[in-house]
């Protein structure tokens, strides 16, 4: 007797979690091979938790994944917690998407925007920074209104949201971490909910490797200021692998 | 063949004038060629848009439909009747009993003939005299000398009734839709509640579309004016903008119930005035059969940012546009967004641009020392990358500054952007963080 198929967005217990829908590749090829999905879930809430404090690193890990994206796509910045600044997009290669910054006077007002993004746009980018904690509902809220699109949502909550339970397929909780005696810095990511459970691991992505010439950090007189490059990160081009 | 609709309301019913102009307004719907035959009659001319509203049955049950939700309040004794010519409806609709329609110039004469002349404006003195005669109906007045009644002082009446039986061609000028738009409507109690004055404005709105609809206009920009029941408040003025060209209900109600849901009214309403300045010629709208298409997805992601700059307001809503300087405080500049199209940061045609951290701090935030390290916190940081200097304005003595750029990295391994001066090498600055 044969076995029954299920369709595959049942998922059955002794099964890894994998990713329904399209996902795109993040640009790093460790966090690639621990996601399911080998990349960022499209139409998905995706939680992105710090370890002391936000506004520190996010969009660094984001860059490879939003420079593979198709020119003129938007990008909505939803209550960060500073003021974002052009030159650094410029800088980082992402200077031919569509930016806009919102700002919100109260916290429902920014939810409310953000459902409103979700609900009226297909191909957006969505990073949102809560001033306070969203409840369940909330989140599952947006993660509904997200499925039936092929939104990339990010949601940047405080630090300690890290211990409350979310809806959101996919959770990471990421520090900046400097490693080889400071000659390379990125980030320290371990995925809390949506990869194999049994690691607890973390991902070391080293997003800045110190130039080999300059001997010590820090020089009392006038060095040439070495060119500072983004590590060249082989991102795949934003082909959607369809699961 | 021509058909006339002719709506009255008794001759002595109260603030004929103030309802007639209300009706007047919502049945240019329906026919651009109205006019007040009388001071308390509407005529409306329906030969042209019989094949739009499907016959003239339809289009009589349509228009009463609409008589009976515009007089829902107000339940005034409405008379109305359809007839070939414009008099003839006249005198029909003026008769007891209501709603009576004739399309044939034959039948329309039999039922004139049968009209006691008390629907005629006559004076008591010659309905008197008429009396004496016995020529009680419409019939009998026509059996008399015409040169007779001309002498005796009734000429209009004999052309009104040749009008009226279609002997002669009467002519009317045609009431014109105003140049501008203006509403103004009284609620019932004044209220602060929202969903009241946004049930209110839909029927300015509707008002608005036919207006815009007559003269094939469009508009951008409203203007609402609240007034408030105490004398010495001033009326809330709001201006509301749309980013495209619009004429539709549907495209003016979403952004006006989110404008009005998040203004706070101090004061209750028992007024709202609708105004529009500025109109603009209408641009056809082609429908795409493709669903991707680029007009629609720029039109809803238009109609999204309405929305947003609606309730969020428009200062909080911002776009990139890079002025070129060599501060990175000026570089970084911020507008508005004002219902443009959001073009890509490529637009702001910056050259290839140094390192920057992602996020600004702006100001700059002076920092503690420790010993003759910068310090965030507590917490000394450690200078990671030399200085970068950047200079702004050499060739003046008071605003050249010049700064030195490090980035530091604290105990938790995060980095910020700071600066000191070059002039004063002790006191360092916050001015960005490595996101």
């Amino acid at each position: 007797m044969n076995q029954p198929v299920l369709h595959p967005a049942v998922w059955r217990a002794h099964q890894l979690p994998c990713a329904v829908g399209n996902t795109l590749s993040t640009g790093h090829p460790a966090l690639d091979a621990e996601i399911p999905g080998h990349g960022w879930p499209l139409g998905a809430l995706i939680e992105l938790i710090p370890q002391h404090s936000n506004g520190l690193a996010e969009l660094s890990l984001l860059q490879p994944c939003l420079q593979a994206l198709a020119p003129n796509s938007l990008t909505i910045l939803l209550t960060p917690p500073h003021t974002p600044c052009i030159q650094a997009w410029y800088h980082h290669g992402l200077s031919q998407q569509r930016l806009l910054w919102v700002n919100s006077d109260t916290a429902a007002d920014a939810y409310w925007a953000a459902l409103q993004i979700i609900r009226h746009h297909q191909h957006a980018t969505l990073c949102y920074w809560p001033r306070h904690p969203l409840s369940y509902a909330q989140l599952r809220q947006l993660h509904v209104l997200a499925r039936q699109t092929q939104n990339l949502l990010f949601l940047i909550p405080h630090a300690k949201v890290n211990t409350q339970s979310s809806p959101a397929p996919l959770r990471l909780r990421y520090r900046p971490h400097a490693a080889n005696q400071g000659n390379s810095w990125g980030l320290a990511i371990q995925i809390i909910k949506g990869a194999n459970m049994l690691s607890a691991k973390e991902l070391y992505l080293p997003l800045w490797q110190a130039p080999i010439s300059s001997a010590s950090p820090f020089s009392s007189h006038l060095v040439s200021v070495p060119r500072h490059e983004p590590v060249s990160v082989p991102c795949a081009t934003a082909s959607l692998q369809k699961h | 063949m021509s058909l006339y609709l002719c709506l009255a309301l008794p001759p002595h019913y109260k603030n004929t004038s103030a309802v007639l102009t209300a009706l007047s307004q919502r049945m240019q719907a329906y026919t651009p060629q109205l006019c007040f035959i009388q001071a308390h009659a509407l005529l409306l001319k329906l030969q042209a848009s019989l094949v739009l509203f499907g016959g003239h049955l339809a289009l009589w049950r349509r228009i009463h439909t609409d008589l009976q939700a515009f007089n829902q309040n107000l339940s005034a004794p409405w008379q109305s009747a359809l007839a070939p010519t414009a008099w003839g409806a006249y005198l029909l609709a003026c008769a007891q009993p209501t709603h009576k329609r004739c399309l044939r110039l034959s039948t329309l004469q039999q039922r004139l003939d049968r009209l006691p002349i008390n629907v005629l404006a006559l004076s008591a003195q010659q309905s008197a005299w008429l009396a004496d005669l016995a020529c009680h109906s419409l019939a009998q007045l026509r059996q008399l000398p015409r040169a007779g009644l001309a002498q005796r002082g009734l000429p209009q009446l004999l052309q009104q009734l040749d009008q009226a039986y279609g002997l002669e061609n009467s002519v009317f000028e045609w009431l014109r839709p105003a140049p501008y738009f203006t509403h103004r409507l009284e609620l019932d109690f004044s209220t602060r509640h929202s969903a009241t004055l946004i049930h209110a404005l839909a029927q300015q709105i509707e008002l608005l579309t036919v207006w815009l609809q007559q003269q094939q206009l469009a508009c951008d920009q409203l203007w609402l004016s609240l007034q408030h029941d105490h004398r010495h408040v001033a009326p809330t003025q709001l201006a509301i903008a749309l980013s495209r060209s619009s004429y539709l209900p549907s495209d003016f109600m979403p952004v006006l119930s989110e404008k009005l849901a998040s203004v706070a009214l101090a004061k209750p309403v028992y007024a709202i005035t609708l105004e529009v300045r500025h109109t603009h010629e209408r641009s056809v709208r082609s429908a795409s059969l493709l669903p991707d298409d680029p007009h629609t997805l720029q039109a809803q992601e238009q109609f999204l940012f309405d929305k947003l700059a609606a309730r969020l307001g428009a200062h909080n809503l911002r776009y990139p546009q890079a002025q070129a300087s060599h501060i990175p405080e000026q570089v970084n500049n911020w507008p508005s967004y004002t219902q443009q199209r959001l073009h890509s940061i490529n637009s702001n045609n910056l050259t290839l641009q140094p390192l920057r951290p992602y996020w600004l701090l702006n100001p700059a935030i002076e920092l503690a020392t420790l010993g003759h390290s910068p310090s965030l916190h507590g917490q000394a940081l450690q200078l990671i990358q030399g200085p970068e200097r950047v200079q702004s304005a050499w060739w003046q003595e008071q605003s050249h500054e010049a700064r030195d750029y490090y980035i530091a990295q604290d105990p938790h391994h995060t980095r910020y952007w700071i600066y000191r001066l070059a002039k004063q090498a002790d006191r360092w600055f916050l001015h960005g963080i490595f996101g």
